[in-house]
């Protein structure tokens, strides 16, 4: 299991939504789902860590404390990755894709995207 | 229990129950005009987590709406190529993609704002229904904008979407 999957699993069992969470930890929301998704390393700085580990409903010295740290060691070692490939894309492109115009897309809101999807 | 009680926690049932990854993708509504999605692959919800908030909840419930209710369109639409995408979203007819649109949006507003939570607090409401009953030729509409008003924030949701569940629900609020 890695860093972000733990996290996720514990963050879910104590009802915590993504945004929810991150306001809480007053963590970017976008860049939380990176280290959440791998993508991204987890913070170094042990008191952040402290307070997440908690507000995830960790208690101090049990064994989901100590994995919570091992894997956040790990996952610091990791390099970041910034795109994702075309086939990862088109993966997740959306069908019922709604603009708040209430209407569909046009081409150029497509192509851009397109683009917004190969850094999230 | 999730959805028991209000505000009902879309978030918690998006990615708990139906292990929805959230994604935000910053600048989506200024780049796109859009506040949320469903993936193709049904596996990610992905949103711009600088729109409005209250707005940006009923998003994200009408596209799990999608998810629950387009499963096969959404299956069948998927693409493999960048073009044949845009062409696909292109030809959608108008029919097909209004209906799904109303559909999810029924979705949103019957997860969000349940039947039997929505009569109980218009039921808190009643006494101060019957008086604004006494005001000559007051119609439905104006009795359904008061409670939308009165009861919205209890939901989390804007008025409009309240006014919605009251004709949809067909509640007729001079006979409470």
């Amino acid at each position: 299991m890695t860093f972000g999957e733990f996290v996720r699993e514990k963050r879910l069992n104590v009802n915590l939504g993504l945004r929810e969470f991150c306001e809480h930890a007053e963590v970017d929301s976008s860049n939380w789902s990176k280290v959440e998704r791998d993508r991204l390393p987890v913070t170094a700085d042990r008191e952040k860590l402290e307070m997440i580990a908690q507000l995830i409903g960790l208690e101090k010295g049990t064994s989901d404390w100590h994995t919570f740290f091992d894997l956040a060691s790990l996952s610091q070692q990791k390099v970041p990755q910034d795109i994702y490939s075309d086939e990862e894309v088109l993966e997740v492109l959306p069908i019922f894709f709604r603009t708040v115009r209430g209407d569909k897309p046009k081409p150029e809101e497509l192509d851009k995207l397109i683009e917004l999807i190969k850094h999230r | 229990m999730l959805g028991a009680s209000v505000p009902v926690n879309v978030d918690v049932i998006s990615e708990k129950c139906f292990d929805l990854i959230f994604i935000p993708i910053p600048g989506m509504t200024k780049w796109v005009n859009s506040e949320a999605y469903i993936t193709g692959n049904l596996k990610e919800m992905h949103f711009d987590q600088l729109a409005n908030q209250v707005r940006l909840r009923f998003s994200i419930a009408h596209e799990l709406g999608h998810a629950v209710l387009h499963t096969t369109q959404i299956k069948q639409l998927r693409s493999g190529t960048f073009d044949e995408w845009k062409e696909i979203i292109e030809d959608l007819p108008d029919g097909v993609w209004g209906r799904a649109e109303f559909q999810a949006r029924e979705f949103a507003g019957r997860l969000l704002v349940p039947f039997e939570i929505l009569m109980q607090e218009i039921l808190k409401l009643k006494p101060k229904i019957d008086k604004a009953k006494t005001i000559p030729n007051i119609e439905q509409d104006a009795l359904a904008q008061y409670v939308a008003s009165a009861v919205c924030r209890q939901f989390d949701v804007s008025s409009q979407v309240i006014v919605a569940r009251i004709k949809s629900e067909a509640i007729d609020l001079l006979s409470v």
